[in-house]
């Protein structure tokens, strides 16, 4: 029975993932109506594809025996505590881009890598301060020396310069 | 001067000190650019352009082709290492790759690629030096209908060959077709999907799509698995120097995998990407345990790397012979010759014979140096995968952050990067394949322009597309692709 169900709500949640996606695709035709006929033809037969593509999917799941899942989806369940690190991830690389636009793009490396490793719990400080120096110098190679690309100098050192 | 000669005088030139140097020195940097996740040689070939200029023609093209073929070489290390290819062109060595290192045998892995890669780089420049007028004479053949359906038969292919639901494969590769789409039609100069943003007008950029939807989602897969490191039985156990002698063991899978590639390269707009994908995916149509495939066996991991690397000298051949760019990056690499003052085709072979020799044993050295460079160097690199995840992560998101704001320093390009990323996350959660996203919106351009050019030809008869001898070829092998699988699944129940 419960395992009847999980499938059941697997099987639901293709649905509504496909009803979204036909939804979005639906109101990209209506705005794919008003281009020039050149310009629409492509985008509205791509779109009439994943209209169609994504019907046929519902009907698989609805209508017949629910499609077996790859290995690698069935494992795919997430607990609280995973939801909460891939937040944690996501809002890291927002910090990331922060700290490089204040703090320049070496500082900034220097600082991010040794934080963040720590936040995701790593704390070990010798091996963290040494990684973290290693591959801000890896990375100043490769981008500054190597590519010689300009990076920010950071908000902070050109308030300092000013 | 006989051909002989030419061929001595390009050694010459090729063993002058600042050209070794240059081999030896390019071949280590694009190894590491490749290496890195989403910055390849598309990226790579433009920066070092400018440094090129004040160089003689013949190092120029050198240079800019090594760093080509060893960014190529470089991106199969990530692949196999973090999942996250470092170019498209090793989209399919992930496949069997990454599930090897995960075993703990990152070093095999590399091994198996270096080997494949050397040998199907050679390959390669035999085509690119002995075959090239032929196979460029083929590929004169084609017209838009045929680019089309080239192209259409690429998508159904990478659909075809990704793990789970082959309607959740098309559907993401028409998304992918559609994100392509965003910005001003070529044809028209119409804005579309843009929503009236600047941005959007200009299109969603490449580099952090890419670096989105396959290295930060990697990362968040990665970051729920918590402490540890990547490879799951936490080290390596397989020596590199087993991975080099696997190869020899699969001579068919190499050398079908290395003409597929130099077919596919010739024929231009398809390359590397769709070259790797679909000599995998013949592979596992060949094979007599296909099911095993996925799991980490030398051929998943042979015939991707041996195609991508003859592709390379493939693209080369209608660049140099015909100036057509067999595709993104050969396009940049024929700027590069036409900026140095040569012209391709008749005058190159002739006129420039010297540069076109140099430049074709230049390459044949440098296959060398990569492999030599790529085996001995890959021992140390290869233990990235040993590396905790939590120091990883925040290493990774660095290098992807800093890579998406180097293209254009555009704070928004960063964002994109980041919501690809989330959205690739999704994408592989709910089993919609993050590949066939990526090489959609790379055929896309070409599969719209050539529909276009299609039927203007045929005076907007949709027939021209069957009744075209290699084109209908085409589309009969893409119903094949679609239909055949679960035809043949049911033949064989039935029995």
């Amino acid at each position: 029975m419960k395992k009847r169900l999980h499938r059941l709500s697997e099987a639901y949640s293709d649905v509504a993932i496909n009803l979204a996606l036909l939804m979005v695709s639906i109101f990209l035709l209506v705005i794919a109506g008003g281009y020039p006929e050149m310009a629409r033809t492509f985008p509205r037969l791509i779109l009439l594809l994943i209209v169609g593509l994504t019907a046929l999917d519902i009907f698989t799941k609805l209508w017949m025996k629910s499609e077996a899942r790859s290995p690698q989806e069935k494992r795919e369940g997430t607990d609280r505590k995973q939801k909460v690190r891939v937040i944690i991830t996501v809002a890291l690389m927002f910090a990331f881009l922060f700290c490089m636009l204040v703090l320049g793009f070496t500082v900034g490396v220097l600082v991010f890598l040794f934080i963040s490793a720590w936040l995701l719990g790593y704390r070990n400080i010798k091996v963290l301060l040494i990684s973290s120096i290693l591959f801000t110098g890896f990375m100043y190679v490769v981008f500054i020396v190597i590519m010689d690309s300009i990076l920010p100098v950071g908000m902070i050192f050109e308030m300092l310069r000013e | 001067m006989s051909a002989v000669d030419t061929w001595i005088n390009a050694a010459n030139t090729v063993f002058q000190l600042h050209n070794l140097i240059f081999i030896f020195g390019i071949s280590i940097i694009g190894l590491i650019i490749g290496f890195l996740p989403g910055i390849g040689p598309l990226t790579a070939l433009p920066l070092f352009m400018p440094i090129t200029f004040g160089m003689k023609p013949a190092t120029a093209l050198i240079v800019l082709a090594v760093l080509y073929m060893s960014c190529v070489y470089g991106g199969s290390i990530s692949a196999i290492l973090l999942n996250t290819p470092g170019t498209a062109s090793s989209a399919a060595t992930c496949l069997d790759g990454y599930p090897m290192a995960r075993q703990g045998k990152g070093g095999v892995a590399i091994g198996i690629s270096m080997m494949s890669s050397f040998i199907g780089g050679f390959i390669g420049l035999a085509g690119l030096i002995f075959l090239s007028p032929v196979i460029a004479d083929f590929a004169l053949k084609f017209q838009p209908a045929e680019y089309f359906m080239l192209a259409v038969l690429g998508l159904v292919l990478i659909s075809a060959s990704a793990s789970g639901s082959m309607i959740k494969a098309l559907i993401a590769a028409a998304f992918g077709v559609l994100t392509s789409s965003v910005g001003l039609d070529l044809m028209t100069g119409q804005p579309r999907f843009a929503f009236g943003s600047l941005y959007l007008k200009g299109g969603i950029p490449f580099i952090p799509l890419i670096i989105g939807i396959f290295a930060f989602s990697e990362i968040l897969f990665l970051v729920r698995r918590g402490e540890g490191t990547i490879a799951e039985k936490g080290g390596l156990s397989g020596r590199i120097i087993d991975g080099l002698k696997e190869p020899w063991k699969h001579p068919k899978t190499l050398i079908r995998a290395s003409l597929i590639g130099l077919g596919i390269g010739v024929i231009p707009g398809e390359g590397a990407a769709v070259a790797n994908f679909t000599a995998y995916l013949i592979e596992v149509k060949s094979s007599k345990r296909p099911k095993d495939f996925g799991t980490g066996i030398p051929a998943g991991i042979i015939a991707p790397e041996a195609s991508n690397n003859s592709c390379v000298a493939g693209t080369l051949i209608p660049t140099l012979t015909l100036g057509i760019p067999g595709g993104g990056v050969a396009a940049i690499f024929l700027g590069g010759v036409m900026l140095h003052g040569l012209n391709p085709g008749f005058e190159l072979f002739t006129r420039h014979k010297d540069v076109l020799y140099t430049l074709f044993f230049g390459l044949v050295l440098a296959n060398f140096v990569l492999f030599i460079c790529g085996a001995s160097l890959s021992r140390y690199i290869a233990r990235v995968t040993i590396i905790p995840i939590t120091i990883l992560i925040p290493a990774v998101i660095s290098l992807g952050i800093s890579a998406s704001y180097l293209m254009r320093y555009n704070v928004i390009d960063v964002i994109v990067a980041i919501t690809a990323g989330v959205l690739g996350y999704f994408m592989r959660k709910y089993g919609y394949s993050t590949i066939a996203f990526i090489v959609a919106i790379l055929l896309s351009p070409i599969a719209e322009r050539s529909f276009f050019q299609a039927l203007l030809i045929a005076d907007g008869s949709y027939l021209t597309f069957a009744l075209r001898p290699i084109s209908g070829t085409l589309l009969l092998l893409t119903i094949l692709v679609i239909v055949g699988p679960p035809l043949f699944r049911k033949m064989r129940k039935r029995k």
